[in-house]
């Protein structure tokens, strides 16, 4: 598992240093500094992560109230300010979170964090929004086909096309900063871009329709945003994973292809569930259950990756320990 | 002389960058799923966009295949209207309408008479062009209009849509096959392979 390596020009795998005394885990080759730190924790991107999710909690309750207590002549529609507001917060409130906590607890954290969540908004707004809407149509062709066709289609189109733009970011930018030099960097950094990914989204969703109602358009952000949060976090593990492991050829496809099919799914679910039983005191429209089944995804992926991480890395660290 | 020059080492050194063969290959392997599984989203789609509905009026001697979903209408002044019941604002739909044609009627009389019933029904209805053509051995006359769509009801909170339309004309001996397409402006071209798959697959 740990040996050195032959070669003299070996370079470690996450500064890219020649290294004169090479260590080695699972085919990856490390210098004396970085072959203690791939298996430590990233600390702040759990506790902001977590204090973001409640702020969603607490937006979604605010939404709920809020909609009860405005005034009747303002009508559903809000001004555009108060979309763009509800889509930006959770963004601010992690990056914030993140740097807050890093200083805290004297974590050092790089500026690849806000990299990555400027690149996703870049690519959000110059690549996939463009290409699923403006060349394949498929929000025309969503709204008009049958129900399977358009989970077929939120799956293999919308989820497959929102994945792999993420993995690019991680897989084809990130991979090779030094930057990137623990498996739970991974995690943050797809968080991060999904997150800039998702609220830039939103923004043009909110820009475009010049307003929104103040419960449903809300609710449907957050919903949104949960989607693309789980994507993140998904392929931020396997990602992460894979970085400081020589895994099989099949392992990022099969996290990519993982992250595709739940990006999919939550976004058909996200609509589809929202469609309720017609009654004289319902309108066959409820925002709720795709946002209940939204964010309680997102809190069980976070809490499943979360708990495979910090047991990867307690393994990983009784391994070494146990060479050394 | 030159490598001294330039600082580079007489013979290139194999430097290990970490990548494996795995690394290399699982690259590939996710834009190949990827590529796959766009590819069969859009065929998916395309399959889907052409999917149609038989339909057959024994009573006018007519057939044809209208797409999947679209409602049928038999209960107007025309033989049948197909009507895309998820289209907003406006209702893409297809008319078939048949006229009886004797031997001093022609085919633009039967156009002038469209124009003129419509120019009392439609909001700003205006014919853009009329023309002959030939299409798969069949002549047929195209006359090109539009007009504005408003609700009548001026409560109704929405902006009025500015309809595009092509009525094809079809002359079978003492009778004209009136094809009518109607769309928003905004989706009329989008739309357009879906009628002319309609129009292709009509029988008389």
């Amino acid at each position: 598992m740990t040996c050195m390596s032959t070669n003299p020009n070996t370079r470690c795998t996450v500064c890219g240093q020649i290294l004169a005394r090479t260590l080695e885990y699972k085919k990856r080759y490390y210098c004396d500094f970085h072959y203690g730190l791939f298996y430590q924790n990233t600390r702040p991107l759990w506790r902001a992560s977590i204090l973001t999710f409640g702020v969603l909690i607490a937006m979604m309750l605010g939404l709920a109230i809020g909609s009860q207590l405005a005034p009747e002549h303002l009508g559903d529609a809000v001004p555009p300010g108060t979309g763009i507001l509800v889509a930006i917060l959770p963004a601010l409130v992690w990056l914030i979170a993140l740097y807050r906590v890093g200083a805290r607890t004297q974590f050092h954290l790089s500026p690849l964090p806000v990299t990555m969540f400027v690149l996703g908004a870049l690519l959000s707004a110059a690549v996939t929004r463009p290409f699923l809407y403006n060349i394949v149509n498929l929000d025309i062709w969503l709204g008009r086909t049958t129900v399977s066709n358009r989970f077929m289609g939120d799956i293999l189109l919308n989820g497959f096309t929102h994945a792999f733009t993420l993995y690019a970011i991680i897989r084809y930018i990130a991979w090779d900063s030094p930057a990137f030099a623990r498996r739970t960097d991974g995690v943050m950094l797809a968080f991060a871009a999904s997150l800039g990914y998702a609220t830039l989204l939103n923004i043009l969703y909110v820009v475009e329709l010049g307003g929104m109602t103040l419960l449903n358009g809300g609710l449907r952000l957050i919903t949104q945003l949960c989607t693309f949060l789980t994507t993140g976090l998904i392929l931020g593990y396997f990602v992460g994973y894979n970085r400081f492991e020589d895994m099989p050829i099949y392992h990022l496809s099969l996290g990519l292809a993982m992250a595709a099919t739940v990006n999919g799914f939550l976004l058909y679910a996200g609509s589809a569930l929202n469609s309720i039983r017609l009654s004289l005191t319902q309108s066959g429209f409820s925002p709720w259950p795709g946002i209940a089944l939204n964010i309680g995804v997102l809190i069980l992926t976070f809490s499943t990756i979360r708990g495979l991480m910090q047991r990867q890395n307690a393994l990983t660290q009784a391994k070494l320990e146990q060479i050394a | 002389m030159s490598q001294d020059i330039w600082g580079v080492d007489p013979e290139p050194t194999e430097i290990d960058t970490g990548l494996t063969q795995n690394d290399r290959f699982s690259a590939i392997l996710a834009v190949v799923l990827t590529v796959a599984a766009l590819g069969l989203g859009l065929l998916i789609k395309q399959r889907s966009s052409t999917d149609t509905w038989p339909y057959e009026s024994r009573g006018a001697g007519i057939s044809a295949n209208y797409p999947v979903g679209w409602l049928v209408d038999e209960r107007g002044n025309y033989v049948v209207r197909m009507r895309d019941p998820k289209a907003r604002p406006f209702k893409t739909q297809y008319i078939i309408t048949i006229v009886p044609m004797g031997g001093q009627t022609s085919t633009r009389n039967v156009l002038d008479g469209l124009t003129l019933q419509r120019s009392t029904d439609l909001p700003a209805y205006r014919v853009l062009s009329v023309q002959e053509t030939n299409s798969g051995g069949v002549n047929l006359t195209v006359m090109n209009f539009a007009f504005v769509d408003a609700d009548p009801n001026p409560f109704i909170q929405r902006l009025p849509v500015a309809v595009l339309g092509i009525d094809i004309l079809i002359r079978d001996e003492d009778r004209a096959i009136i094809i009518t397409y109607m769309s928003d402006k905004q989706v009329f071209e989008e739309n357009r392979p879906s009628f002319d798959r309609f129009l292709s697959s009509l029988r008389y």
